[in-house]
């Protein structure tokens, strides 16, 4: 079924991303191996900016570079502008390298130290093109990221981290990408260098169209660039939906701690939160169930039901009705229940001025 | 320009000219090179036959390095061996380098069984003792020049092979390789310009440390009686033909000794000037 109107595949989303696992590890070594990804299914839009949140270990860079295309699924497919990327041959995996360019996250890892910023820039063009030809196109794609001419017979050892990741994107844009995949762009970057980054992708994103996809912990990227937001948890897609819902009316109860775990300027506030205390890497993964059942604080507040502990909740997409947007997907037996008993604890917390729920409306 | 240069385009006369190391390298070297090509036209004595000259005199205006056990002008021989030595020796390292990265980095980069099954070969022949090794195929070829050289080759070639398999395997997952597949750049062009440029300043190191050996070897050979056959003259030769008198006359052994070590102290320093020029990281100096 091919689109045939235009508007047709404007509409048709240019990832499709179903049911994706990702074991690392050895098959039958079943103490080494480790379940990046469990079971996501998700859609990245034509020239939106999504983001893929979550804590370390959440899954959400494995999945960036699965859409990438540089690992491998163990199950399930990433299916590019419909086509499966792990079943592309030669030439159209040639095609779908020039479509989609990642970025990497640390800067002074993805520039070869042995050469010059003219060598990384050019590796990108294939064909023999003429000398005066290739300079003009070398020092079109520097000024695209704000940096000068003269810059091109240097190395990477001499500029600062914001200049390097500035030439990281540059080198991405020569072959014309209309995605890019971006796995903790500006976190290797102190903070007034995150914005001139961040800047950059959103001049990007306006001037070129593209679709970028942000993998970030960092909320304020999120909140800065995205229009989407995917959270991930121990390798599962626990919400998906547009930006403002996730983060301002979370239907999850993970997402609502992760956003209460965001630091907000009062440090003697975030102290006194109870569910950010305990730390990821302690929790195993719970063989069937919720997989965020041992740390989840609705699960106290509704007197801990046995379902959470014995059916591991569908991934559903929430009722219009409920979300002021379509498309909203949550993974949670009581999703509808958070927003109400988050509002109780908060009050009880101005009440009691004891401990203090999350999400709300402390990020902003 | 205040911009400084990398990778091997950097090689330049002016470049060699400011580094000290590989100024007096490529003095050393070509004073050695000098030497030992004049040697091949002219020698003051006649570097083989017993002239009737008289033994063991020790050195002199006459005869700068003395003469040995049978009245033979030893600077003569010295001058005279200097090519059996150099041209054994170079040859010898250069196609073990050659094969030896072209093991290492295909076992490196392919990785996965191939990697397995060439490491193990590696594995198998550093177990052999090099000189057994090399006597087994010389031994196979017959004594000559060639099968010395042959035999030097493919001794020194796993060293090299397992050296920069190393290497290329610390190099191969880094995030710039990994841009670069993404960029779609073939896997030949990721080898020539992301991956060898590390390899570079390692290899130059085991190249100046394999020819001082290839220089030893040679006469180790020669000394039992596989290889270059006396008379002919070669400076491993000359050395161990001193070691006997290295008490009495010890000037048998000393002048091509020194010749060794200015030719591997000279390659040496070449090998790290040039390691410095090639990296753009010390090019500020």
């Amino acid at each position: 079924m091919e689109p045939s109107a235009p508007e047709e595949i404007a509409r048709e989303p240019l990832f499709v991303v179903r049911n994706l696992d990702k074991v690392y590890g050895r098959p039958g070594r079943n103490s080494t191996r480790v379940r990046a990804l469990d079971n996501v299914s998700i859609e990245v839009r034509r020239g939106e900016a999504l983001g893929l949140v979550g804590e370390s270990g959440s899954g959400k860079t494995t999945l960036g570079r699965l859409l990438v295309g540089f690992e491998s699924p163990t199950a399930g497919s990433v299916l590019f502008q419909g086509r499966d990327i792990a079943q592309m041959r030669r030439a159209e995996l040639g095609h779908f390298r020039n479509m989609v360019q990642m970025v990497f996250q640390n800067p002074f890892a993805s520039l070869n130290p042995f050469r010059t910023v003219r060598d990384v820039l050019s590796s990108g063009y294939r064909r023999r093109i003429r000398r005066a030809e290739l300079r003009t196109q070398l020092v079109e794609a520097l000024e695209r990221v704000g940096l000068h001419e003269s810059m091109l017979d240097r190395y990477p050892f001499q500029f600062s981290g914001g200049q390097r990741q500035r030439i990281v994107i540059a080198r991405a844009l020569t072959v014309q990408p209309s995605v890019l995949i971006a796995d903790e762009p500006v976190s290797a970057l102190d903070v007034s260098v995150q914005a001139q980054v961040l800047n950059l992708f959103k001049a990007l994103q306006r001037d070129l169209g593209l679709t970028i996809v942000m993998v970030t912990h960092d909320l304020r990227v999120v909140n800065f660039l995205c229009d989407r937001v995917a959270v991930l948890y121990l390798g599962r897609l626990v919400e998906v939906g547009e930006r403002d819902e996730v983060i301002n009316s979370s239907w999850h109860p993970y997402t609502r701690m992760l956003m209460s775990a965001a630091p907000n300027g009062d440090p003697e506030v975030r102290s006194t939160r109870p569910w950010v205390s305990s730390e990821l890497g302690a929790a195993a993964p719970p063989e069937e169930g919720c997989i965020f059942a041992p740390r989840c604080w609705l699960r106290e507040q509704l007197g801990n039901p046995e379902r959470c502990l014995s059916a591991r909740p569908e991934s559903r997409e929430l009722p219009v009705e409920i979300t002021a947007s379509p498309g909203h997907v949550v993974e949670c037996h009581f999703a509808e229940e958070v927003p109400h008993y988050a509002r109780l604890a908060e009050e009880q917390l101005a009440a009691s001025d004891g401990p203090a729920l999350p999400g709300m409306g402390s990020l902003r | 320009m205040d911009v400084p240069q990398g990778g091997v385009r950097a090689i330049t006369i002016r470049a060699i000219v400011n580094n000290k190391r590989a100024l007096l390298g490529t003095i050393l070297v070509a004073a050695v090179l000098l030497f030992t090509l004049v040697g091949v036209f002219w020698t003051p004595y006649n570097p083989i036959s017993f002239g009737g000259g008289k033994s063991f005199l020790s050195p002199s205006w006459l005869h700068p390095a003395g003469t040995d056990i049978y009245g033979r002008d030893i600077f003569s021989r010295i001058m005279a061996g200097g090519q059996t030595s150099l041209s054994i020796a170079g040859v010898a390292v250069a196609v073990a380098a050659t094969m030896g990265s072209i093991i290492g980095v295909v076992s490196g980069f392919i990785g996965g069984i191939v990697d397995v099954i060439v490491s193990r070969v590696v594995d198998l022949m550093l177990a052999i003792p090099a000189l057994v090794f090399a006597l087994g195929i010389v031994a196979l070829l017959g004594p000559s020049a060639q099968s010395v050289t042959v035999a030097l080759s493919v001794v020194y070639m796993w060293q090299f092979a397992r050296v920069i398999r190393s290497i290329v395997i610390s190099v191969r997952n880094k995030t710039y390789v990994e841009a670069s597949r993404g960029l779609g750049v073939s896997p030949i062009a990721i080898i020539v310009k992301d991956i060898f440029p590390s390899v570079v300043p390692i290899l130059v190191v085991q190249i100046t440390t394999a020819l001082a050996w290839g220089i030893l070897d040679e006469a180790n050979l020669g000394f039992l009686g596989l290889g270059v056959q006396p008379p002919s003259p070669s400076w491993g030769s000359l050395l161990i033909e001193g070691r006997e008198y290295l008490f009495d006359t010890p000037w048998l052994s000393l002048g091509a000794g020194t010749m060794v070590l200015i030719t591997v102290l000279g390659v040496n320093l070449l090998g790290d000037g040039l390691r410095d020029i090639i990296d753009p990281r010390s090019a500020e100096k």
